[in-house]
């Protein structure tokens, strides 16, 4: 028993005692976290100014929401900068508070070195938006150099591509010849048509009853814009409608269809509908997309990480970006 | 936020007054800036293996075989272009905010959005057939390594400047201050490599490297048949007087490139320039260099004598003609056809002029007419050679935009201008009033003058007289990069100023009266005459026996209108020849009119077709004019003995201008004192008929 006397020792009990309510004290009263003040009036009206020269229309109030939620980030990635004291050892803020001060023509025979600490004593680290910017930058770096992003897998990528293949899908492909008519041959239209008709005449020498056209005769494997360039979009429409209407694709004349130019009687040699995408037409975009996205949460997740850190006033939750992130990403965040 | 406005504009006021010119260098720096800096190098990057290589293999790897459109039309086809882009590796282009990368300028050319600085999307009506990136060579890519503050370069005190200079949240027009500060790092630049602060070879590496990545994404993009893109950088010289002397030069193929683009840092004598394509060509790289804005020369671009002020000898012009075949005849920062002052007889002289010279956003500076405009050149090409001098003026023309923001602005009803953050909004462009405040604001700015027009202030300065403008067109067999250069190189092109207006213009003897009636003529005209951009040897017919017209050369020209804009007014022949006396004359010929009215040939004019525009909404009226204008034309004045030269100008009838869609989006009457419409156009190439 000899151990359980030597426990009965007044400066253990103080020790065990003193260690129970250090715990229990920041259980029960935690220290304060560092506040993120909301934004002035004045810098959210700014804000709205911004959005509403860039955009050329007033926010909403979720888009309000949205950019203070973002702004307050930056305040708050400021204010890491600061706790991390990465203003005391980056070359850009050490130039730009020298430049302030020079400025200020406070640099009358100082070096560099005192007018640094000058600028740090009359805070003007604080207030000055290169800093600030610069600060964040790094602070940003940090977050994701901690939170560092692999290649996209092949089953990202080919989820990828089944969710984009709307997107990504290959417009249709028409090849058509024609015979031009000009305004001024218009009314001879009917009769020439017929004359192919029964005469079963082939593409060229059925061009040779119409009028010339500038561009030509031959178009080939054209989408509906390269061909509304050529012909205007109501020629394209026409087209459309006429293909639609008709039960076969390819090998056949339609029209007459009209364009800003005249009548166009028109030989469809191939049509080609709109086609899903492979794979290996869009791997590269697909990955360098995923690889921008995924930095891109990476770096919303540690932001919504250290969010937690601090308590962030004024800020909409709903607005954040965090509400953004689906459940699976959330879990990424963790 | 505010507070770095207030000392962004506290700072540029201590410039403008306490400071005076802190900023500015003295006549040693200056002199010290304009020798070459760099050593001229002719290293050549052989990319057939490596990059190109590997682009080649996922290029092909792509199952790429059903869309590829194996169409060559002999009679070629009309493809549109812009051979005049900046992206952000331009120093100028990144101080405007310019966010978009070549990638991203060759997306914008095929038809897909991006961001302007200012964060509305720009996009083009019509995708674009071929597209070059040509950021200016000296310093590319250096302003965007200076303002990372993560880099090295962004250390130096004279980078400070551009430090975070397109940062998000400094995007508005308050930035403005900020960015105008930020044009002055070339220079400082410059001066730091002079004062041997700076080691030329740690901005060539930047350089390199910009220009690697710029030709790869001309590569990434090539779809030969589809979409064409070129590997080109702009030469940006400019003479003592601040004259521009600028060029773009375009490479045939992106197999074998300089590493170093041969920029103003390595000489501002554009014959060094030449010099230097030589030998590259020497080597099996051909390229072209395109002159533009000769408008804003001041005089200097068209000159009789070269760079050391010497007459020009046919050294000189062989030299200058072989290595610039095109001229770019028409751009945002105005038309360089001719001008008033110089073709008096000429009403529709006035399109699209910028009076000012040179670049800079200091006071802007007339540009005197004399020695800057084309159509002037083409008479002085026509001297020469009757001096005995090969023509170095023998050029075909082109039009492009020179965006700064990688999106090609053509078109009149979404303009925004070149400026990027700086021409933003209507208010920026002056073509909607200002708020007092902001005017006063402005008016303490250098070179952006208020304009006091009917009670209202609106921005002056430069910015009111750019033009969305232009586009460069060749007739082509395919869309591929050998076949485009080809066209160029033929110098078979045209230039629009934004409408895609197809022109096709031949010349020979004994064409058919109906030739543009049949069928077949174009490939008649290419058989037996020669298109736009060629010599038409003199007739080989002879005699007393035959009449003198039937010695004359004919003329085919046939326009077709854009589907997307207005119909066609009037067809005009230009023609520029040499007398006896060794006296040049011109003459602007109406040869088509809208309506199948005849020509008055009293004056040579169309009588007015009451073509209009409701300046209310910009609408007007789709059945006054025509959707194709073509004839064939024999001059009634030819005179076999005399060198002359005819090119082709087609005109739309009136349509809104920029600014007066602005205004009418913007609610605001249109301001009084700018054109309120304009008729776009398209110019031909010439084509020369050699005398007998």
């Amino acid at each position: 028993m000899s151990w359980i006397v030597s426990l009965n020792k007044p400066w253990l009990h103080f020790i065990v005692l003193g260690a129970v309510l250090f715990y229990l004290q920041s259980v029960f009263f935690p220290e304060p976290k560092t506040v993120i003040w909301p934004l002035s009036e004045a810098r959210v009206n700014r804000l709205q100014e911004q959005w509403l020269t860039s955009t050329g229309r007033n926010p909403t109030p979720t888009q309000v929401g949205k950019f203070i939620a973002a702004e307050l980030d930056r305040d708050m990635l400021f204010q890491r900068a600061l706790e991390l004291e990465f203003h005391l050892y980056d070359t850009i803020v050490y130039q730009q508070l020298i430049r302030n001060m020079k400025f200020l023509q406070m640099a009358v025979n100082k070096t560099d070195t005192e007018l640094f600490d000058q600028a740090l004593e009359m805070r003007l680290h604080l207030d000055d938006e290169v800093v600030k910017r610069r600060l964040i930058q790094l602070v940003e770096g940090q977050l994701l150099a901690d939170n560092p992003t692999t290649k996209p897998s092949a089953d990202k990528v080919a989820a990828a591509f089944t969710n984009r293949k709307e997107e990504l899908r290959r417009p249709p492909l028409y090849t058509i010849e024609h015979v031009f008519f000009n305004r001024e041959r218009e009314p001879e239209v009917a009769a020439i048509i017929a004359t192919i008709t029964e005469q079963k005449l082939d593409v060229r020498s059925a061009r040779q009853l119409g009028s010339p056209f500038l561009q030509g005769y031959q178009f080939t494997r054209k989408t509906p814009d390269q061909l509304a360039q050529n012909f205007g979009n109501g020629f394209v429409f026409s087209l459309k409608q006429a293909l639609n209407a008709s039960q076969v694709n390819s090998q056949q004349w339609l029209g007459p269809l009209p364009s800003v130019y005249g009548l166009h009687y028109v030989w469809v040699a191939e049509y080609q509908p709109e086609r899903d995408v492979l794979l290996r037409e869009v791997e590269q975009q697909l990955r360098h997309d995923l690889e921008y996205a995924a930095k891109n949460q990476a770096l919303r997740c540690a932001i919504a990480v250290l969010r937690k850190e601090y308590d962030v006033r004024g800020q909409d939750q709903n607005a954040s970006d965090l509400k953004d992130l689906d459940e699976k990403d959330r879990e990424g965040c963790q | 936020m505010m507070q770095r406005n207030l000392l962004s504009v506290c700072t540029l006021l201590g410039l403008l007054t306490a400071c005076g010119g802190a900023n500015q260098l003295t006549q040693e720096q200056r002199a010290a800036i304009r020798q070459p800096l760099f050593a001229t190098e002719h290293t050549i990057i052989d990319r057939r293996s490596g990059v190109k290589a590997d682009l080649d293999d996922a290029v092909k790897s792509a199952e790429r075989g059903p869309d590829i459109n194996p169409h060559f039309n002999p009679e070629r086809n009309a493809y549109f272009g812009d051979l005049h882009v900046h992206t952000n590796y331009s120093f100028d282009a990144f101080a405007f905010g310019a966010l978009a990368t070549p990638y991203d300028a060759y997306r914008f050319a095929k038809g897909e959005a991006v961001k302007h600085p200012a964060g509305f999307n720009m996009q083009l009506r019509e995708s674009l057939d071929f597209y070059g990136v040509t950021d200016h060579g000296y310093f590319m890519g250096v302003d965007s390594i200076a303002a990372d503050t993560s880099t090295d370069f962004s250390k130096y005190p004279f980078a400070q400047i551009v430090h975070d200079l397109n940062a998000p949240d400094n995007m508005d027009r308050w930035s403005l201050l900020d960015r105008m500060r930020s044009f002055g790092l070339a220079r400082a630049i410059a001066l730091a490599i002079v004062e041997e602060v700076v080691d030329p070879e740690e901005t060539l590496t930047i350089t390199r490297s910009a220009w690697a990545d710029s030709i790869n994404a001309a590569d990434l993009h090539n779809d030969p048949g589809r979409f064409t893109t070129f590997v080109a950088y702009e030469y940006t010289s400019t003479a003592d007087d601040n004259g521009s002397l600028h060029r773009n030069v375009v490479f045939e193929s992106s197999d074998r490139v300089p590493e170093v683009p041969f920029s103003r840092m390595h000489s501002l004598n554009v014959e060094d320039l030449w010099d230097w394509m030589d030998t590259l060509r020497e080597a099996g790289v051909e390229s072209m260099a395109i002159p533009h804005n000769s408008n804003k020369s001041n005089g200097q671009m068209f000159q009789l004598v070269d760079w050391a002020g010497d007459p020009i000898d046919d050294e000189y012009a062989v030299q200058r003609i072989r290595n610039e075949p095109l001229v770019e005849i028409t751009q945002i920062k105005g038309t360089s056809e001719t001008h008033p002052a110089l073709s008096t007889r000429d009403e529709w002289a006035d399109f699209e002029l910028v009076s000012t010279r040179g670049v800079g956003m200091g006071k802007p500076v007339a540009s005197q007419p004399d020695g800057s405009y084309v159509r002037q050149a083409l008479r002085r090409g026509l001297e020469m050679e009757a001096q005995g001098i090969t023509n170095p003026y023998a050029f075909g023309v082109i039009g492009s935009s020179d965006t700064h923001t990688g999106a090609s602005q053509i078109d009149e009803s979404n303009f925004s201008s070149k400026l990027g953050v700086l021409s933003a909004d209507a208010q920026l462009r002056g073509s909607v009033p200002l708020g007092f405040v902001e005017s006063i604001f402005v008016g303490i700015i250098p070179g952006q003058g208020v304009a006091e027009v009917d009670g209202e202030r609106f921005l002056g300065g430069q910015q009111n007289e750019f033009g969305a403008s232009g586009l460069a067109a060749v007739w082509a067999e395919e869309n591929t990069r050998e076949a485009i250069y080809a066209a160029l190189r033929r110098k078979e092109t045209f230039a629009t100023s934004g409408p895609r207006i197809r022109l096709r213009f031949f010349a020979g003897y004994g064409f058919p009266d109906d030739l543009l009636e049949m069928v077949d003529g174009v490939a008649t005209a290419y058989a037996t005459g020669v298109t736009m951009g060629a010599d038409l040897a003199p007739n080989k017919i002879d005699g007393a026996s035959v009449p003198p017209q039937s010695r004359a050369p004919q003329f085919a020209i046939w326009a077709q209108a854009d589907a997307s804009s207005a119909l066609l007014q009037r067809l005009q022949i230009i023609k520029g020849w040499i007398d006896a006396a060794g006296e040049t004359h011109e003459d602007v010929i109406d040869v088509a009119c809208a309506g199948g009215v005849p020509v008055n040939p009293a004056n040579n004019r169309c009588p007015d077709n009451g073509a209009t525009v409701n300046l209310s909404d910009c609408s007007f009226s789709a059945k006054t004019g025509d959707a194709e204008l073509r004839t064939v034309w024999t001059d009634p004045n030819f005179d076999a003995s005399e060198r002359a030269f005819y090119y082709a100008r087609i005109l739309e009838n009136p349509t809104c201008r920029w600014n007066t869609w602005d205004a009418i989006k913007a609610g605001t009457v249109p301001r009084s004192d700018l054109a309120a419409t304009l008729q776009e156009r398209a110019w031909s190439s010439p084509i020369h008929v050699l005398p007998r």
